[in-house]
């Protein structure tokens, strides 16, 4: 019988802030993996109350073979004076699952940011040794820093360069306000399925359309 | 970051760029069919206006190449023909260039308007009693070769041409000087003179037209008078 050939899955987990002042490198990530032909997780797409948070949260870790970790946020809540533990904590399951999961757990692979460098070694010391790159909350730089992380660690050839990839997110900002006045939707009330849903759509129809223009 | 500068890197290329991308498994709440369509809307309205913006760079492409080729052709052909020719090719190496194919693309309209020139003087060749072989050689890169008879024909036309000139009003002068000596683009004489692109092109057309009269005047007749 032949042997039953599995297509590796590309999603990638994004463990990232939800603050808004993070919004834009955030959204920038997003559009980043989709547009290298990579599927975003995140655990803002469950909307489905019956399950409890941490048990969505271990399922989807354990579906993702990449994750893309920034711990720029691992500080005090201002609000409530309190450290928020949920980005290290999200990373710390993800490298467990690595080091003592299946052989599947085992050959996933994390991209830790932050906004600057050697900011981990006074947080999250047993950080120390690993490669952790660094945006200075530029989304331009995550774009790239992660964009080169996928061309790494996926080896696939046909990834757009940094330049190409910012260039178009570039367009893809100028089409969302008018793509979301047609939805009659603000952009700043689109959901992250909403938001991924349509970045997906664009990148696939900008390819459609331009290729038909070409070979017409 | 990469080579290419972001400023440098033409939106086509990048898209071009693209990997196969997968359908999305989410399902967002939005209305599938009005985003289609919306998505659909905004990346034709972007095409088309990445297509008009890289038109509009290479008009002054096109005003050198029919120049040069008009220089060499009868002042019964209308200038303004030959740029129209060579606007229609420049739009089909918009529409049918490949960035992938690693060709510049100021190489690939070039050799397009050429070829949609050539095709227009060819069809009103055809039109005409005795094909003149004379318009191949005028679309051919040895244009710029002068020869002797041809400098004397130039030296005339040009006085011709500024005695026809004369006849116009100084405000039609100045947009055919600065549209032909100045190679300045219709946008560009707009600003100077503080008048609309619409009105600075219809002053360039009538400009025309009143030089085909003028010549016509002096018997010399072209199509623009015709068609004015």
């Amino acid at each position: 019988m032949a042997e039953k050939r599995v297509t590796p899955s590309k999603d990638v987990f994004v463990n990232c802030p939800f603050d808004p002042s993070y919004k834009p490198v955030f959204d920038a990530i997003i559009f980043c993996v989709s547009a290298a032909g990579f599927q975003p997780r995140c655990s803002l797409e469950f909307d489905d109350a019956s399950e409890i948070r941490i048990t969505k949260i271990l399922r989807m870790i354990g579906e993702c073979p990449y994750g893309i970790h920034d711990i720029s946020f691992s500080q005090l809540d201002p609000s409530s004076g309190l450290p928020r533990f949920n980005m290290p904590f999200e990373l710390g399951i993800f490298l467990g699952c690595k080091a003592f999961g299946s052989k599947i757990q085992k050959a996933k692979i994390a991209l830790v940011l932050d906004r600057e460098p050697y900011r981990y070694q006074k947080s999250l010391s047993d950080l120390s040794g690993m490669d952790i790159k660094y945006h200075a909350n530029d989304p331009t730089q995550a774009v790239g820093a992660v964009r080169q992380w996928i061309r790494v660690v996926s080896r696939r050839q046909d990834i757009p360069g940094p330049d190409s990839i910012w260039r178009l997110y570039e367009h893809f900002t100028r089409a969302l306000p008018r793509i979301c006045r047609i939805q009659r939707i603000r952009p700043e009330e689109l959901t992250f399925v909403d938001y991924a849903d349509i970045v997906n759509r664009w990148l696939r129809e900008s390819k459609r359309s331009r290729t038909a223009s070409i070979t017409k | 970051m990469g080579s290419k500068t972001i400023e440098a890197l033409d939106p086509r290329e990048a898209i071009a760029e693209l990997p196969e991308i997968g359908l999305s498994p989410f399902h967002s709440k939005l209305n599938k069919t009005l985003l289609n369509r919306a998505v659909k809307e905004v990346v034709e309205a972007e095409r088309v206006r990445d297509r008009d913006r890289i038109v509009l760079e290479h008009l002054p492409l096109v005003k050198m190449i029919a120049l040069r080729v008009h220089e060499n052709l009868p002042i019964s052909i209308s200038i303004d023909d030959i740029v129209h020719a060579g606007i229609m090719g420049l739009f089909e190496a918009v529409t049918k260039f490949d960035p992938r194919k690693e060709v510049a693309f100021s190489t690939y309209a070039t050799q397009r308007i050429k070829q949609s020139i050539l095709d227009y003087l060819r069809q009103s060749d055809d039109r005409k009693p005795g094909r003149s072989p004379a318009i191949e050689l005028a679309v051919d890169d040895k244009v710029g070769e002068k020869r002797g008879s041809e400098k004397l024909e130039k030296q005339e036309l040009r006085v011709v041409l500024s005695a026809a000139m004369k006849t116009l009003p100084e405000r039609y002068q100045k947009v055919l000087v600065l549209y032909y000596s100045n190679e300045m683009t219709m946008d560009e004489i707009a600003r100077v003179l503080g008048i609309s692109l619409d009105r600075a092109s219809k002053i360039h057309r009538a400009s025309l037209e009143k030089m085909a009269l003028a010549l016509a005047k002096l018997g010399i007749r072209g199509e623009v008078s015709e068609a004015g």
